[in-house]
């Protein structure tokens, strides 16, 4: 938990290579999410990943 | 086992979907994101935003929804498009006089679906709440942080089911791409080709009709499935990069990338094409330019280089040829292929995969004259390496023809065979014995016992498709035989000064072709060269008495210059001769004129005119003591023979046109 300031271009999350394990809340400026064929923009008071799929933390006793 | 052990796993770990970048300065508050119970307990934990964020995700939900509407929109119309053409395709085939194809795949295509997981009644749910967002958000969400929170979860429930559907919508729309792809192209050929024959009729030959030339060219060349979606995937993002020349490694490796592809499917084109009598023009200004894509290159570029590929025609001399046509002669077997980065020609780089135990003695045999490996190693190497190096700018370098590489309006670049001629005959108008080998004559019938000649070999220059700053010279001769052709190589678009780009070409070929004419005595001094001469004169500068301090400075300035590197150096004092010194403006010292002069004599024309300046009168008055004396005896066998009424041999007659010169 805690803030996070990113400068203009900066990639917050990159499709199929990081992990879904935070969520994040727009609080400053605007942020682009886009695939291969579609994107949208995000502003203050947008939710940052609503759409992916988190990763879970499991505990296997072996 | 007997002890247990506690194994952290993470399982269902999912990568991203979608990538997230900031468009200004951004700020994010991170939370931890194990399960969906995570998304109320953020909206909980922060009761006073809570309005806010049900009201931003409802908003979210119906753009995502406008999104999920369009793509549904475009499948549906290339869908329909696709299965309209499909209806139309056999009665346009007899129009354009073609045959038909079949296209088995097209059966298999289904038409897109509304997905039952996304009812009409979430669309409408999510673009009412948008509607209505101010009312909802003054008298709605605030009533209580738990009626916040559950209209994220719902908002946040029909997000992720739109967004599940818009990926299946992207993924049917690639699975069309492909089932559909060959009957594409062969359509979009089809209607060029019927663009064309409307124009022929109504006379109009204006406009330009080159549409998705990249699925042209991939479906002529033939490549698998594989090469073919990973080239257009690569150009789509080359051509989708604002800064597709930056040094960051992300637009570096897919440079790298799209240089690597460009040549299989450069080969593989090559290969279909060779026994095509009607190439398209797509492919041709492929060939001819590196062309690939009409938005890369720009409309008003496009419309020229079809012009230019139209209205080529070959050299008549077969001097001056494309990097296609010299392909070509490579693979009649009318060339050998060129030399490699090792300095290994076709017969020795065989040799060496024999040596080191690649091939045996029958692979050997067998590759010497097998037309595709013969191509294979001239793309590899040649091709490959002369289109970097000519581009001028080695780490920014792209094999296809890019708008954004175009610095000097295209019509003035372009080199056509006529221009590069006149390059060939300006040197000669200048240094008349540039290309000069020698050679020996022999006629025992006219007593002629040994009779040394310059026999003039005009080289072969290969223009590399693309917009580049450089020419190369890539050898000097063919193997080992002296009388073979040099090959040189320069960009078919020269955005630098090119009268400059070729006398540096031509002053760096006198350098090589005298090293390789003397073999190991080329820096020897006992054995006077222009190599041995300029290292002797380079080398001990300091000492020499001729030269004045000043002089003596700017040499050393020179050198620094050009790191020691004595072949650069002279190749400057080559351009400041031709250039200058031949229009009488002197900018040598008096010893490299001397050496230059000596071994690069001005053509009779010029000696005429700069003999009154004292700067040259003492070293034409030794030239043409020199050549006097060569010229001597071969007056006197031309006297001979005729009064003996024996044909003088035309070698002869044309080694004393040549001393006269």
């Amino acid at each position: 938990m805690g803030l996070l300031k990113l400068e203009k271009g900066q990639i917050l999350h990159k499709a199929g290579e990081d992990e879904v394990s935070s969520l994040e809340v727009i609080v400053k400026g605007r942020i682009k999410i886009y695939d291969a064929t579609s994107s949208m923009e995000a502003g203050v008071g947008n939710f940052i990943g609503l759409a992916e799929n988190p990763g879970k933390k499991l505990y296997l006793f072996l | 086992m007997s002890e247990i052990s506690l194994v952290w796993q993470k399982i269902q770990a999912k990568n991203y979907i979608y990538s997230y970048e900031a468009i200004e300065e951004t700020s994010v508050y991170f939370y931890p994101y194990e399960s969906l119970d995570d998304i109320p307990l953020v909206v909980k934990g922060n009761p006073k935003i809570a309005p806010i964020l049900a009201s931003q995700t409802a908003e979210s939900a119906a753009v995502v929804a406008a999104i999920y509407e369009k793509e549904f929109d475009d499948a549906n119309r290339e869908y329909e498009q696709i299965m309209a053409d499909y209806a139309d395709y056999p009665s346009l085939c007899i129009k354009v006089g073609e045959a038909p194809k079949m296209f088995p795949e097209l059966d298999e295509i289904i038409p897109p679906e509304k997905s039952p997981n996304v009812p009409d009644w979430s669309l409408e749910f999510v673009n009412s709440l948008k509607e209505h967002d101010a009312e909802a958000k003054k008298g709605f969400y605030p009533i209580s942080v738990e009626i916040a929170a559950g209209m994220v979860m719902t908002t946040f429930t029909i997000i992720r089911q739109i967004s599940n559907e818009v990926q299946a919508l992207g993924a049917y729309k690639k699975i069309l791409k492909r089932k559909a792809g060959a009957f594409i192209s062969t359509m979009k050929m089809i209607r060029a080709k019927l663009s064309d024959m409307e124009k022929a009729e109504t006379g109009d030959t204006g406009n330009v009709t080159i549409v998705n030339a990249l699925s042209t060219i991939l479906s002529y060349s033939d490549v698998t499935s594989e090469i073919s979606a990973k080239f257009e995937d690569e150009i789509n993002r080359f051509k989708s990069f604002d800064n597709r020349y930056d040094s960051s490694d992300e637009a570096r490796a897919l440079r790298r990338s799209i240089s690597t592809s460009f040549y299989d499917v450069y080969t593989a084109a090559f290969l279909k094409s060779v026994t095509d009598s009607d190439i398209p023009i797509e492919l041709r200004m492929f060939f001819m330019f590196g062309f690939v894509d009409e938005d890369l290159a720009g409309e008003k570029n496009t419309e020229i280089l079809y012009n230019m590929a139209k209205a080529y025609v070959p050299d008549p001399e077969g001097n001056v040829l494309t990097m296609y046509e010299w392909l070509l002669k490579i693979y009649n077997l009318e060339a050998d292929p060129s030399k490699n980065e090792f300095d290994q020609d076709w017969p020795a780089y065989l040799r060496d995969q024999k040596m080191n135990g690649n091939i045996n003695d029958a692979q050997l045999e067998a590759m010497m004259n097998h037309q595709k490996s013969r191509l294979d190693f001239e793309i590899k190497n040649l091709f490959a390496l002369g289109n970097r190096m000519t581009f001028g700018r080695v780490s920014s370098f792209v094999p296809v023809f890019d708008q954004q590489n175009v610095l000097r309006p295209l019509d003035m670049a372009y080199l056509t065979s006529p221009k590069v001629n006149g390059y060939f005959d300006m040197i000669r108008s200048i240094d008349y014995s540039v290309f000069c080998r020698q050679a020996l004559y022999t006629n025992p019938e006219a007593g002629i016992t040994q009779l040394f000649y310059s026999e003039d070999i005009t080289p072969y220059m290969i223009l590399l498709p693309n917009v580049g700053s450089r020419a190369s010279l890539w050898q000097e001769i063919d193997g080992k035989n002296r009388r073979t052709k040099a090959r040189m190589l320069i960009s078919i678009f020269n955005t630098e000064n090119t009268e400059e780009c070729m006398i540096r070409l031509f002053g760096e070929f006198r350098w090589e072709m005298c090293k390789t004419e003397q073999g190991v005595h080329w820096n020897d001094v006992t054995d006077p060269s222009l190599t041995s001469m300029y290292c002797d004169y380079l080398q001990f500068f300091k000492k020499n008495s001729a030269l004045s301090s000043e002089v003596k400075e700017k040499l050393r300035t020179d050198l620094k210059k050009f790191s020691n590197n004595y072949k650069n150096v002279f190749i400057a004092d080559y351009l400041a001769y031709i250039k200058y010194e031949a229009n009488s403006s002197p900018r040598l010292n008096k010893v490299a004129r001397e050496i230059l002069f000596t071994f690069c004599p001005f053509s009779r024309e010029l000696r005429e005119k700069i003999g009154d300046n004292p700067q040259y009168t003492e070293l034409i008055n030794h030239y043409n003591a020199r050549i006097g004396n060569q010229a001597k005896p071969i007056t006197n066998l031309v006297n001979k023979l005729r009064k003996e009424e024996i044909e003088v041999p035309e070698v002869v007659i044309k080694q004393l046109e040549h001393l006269q010169k």
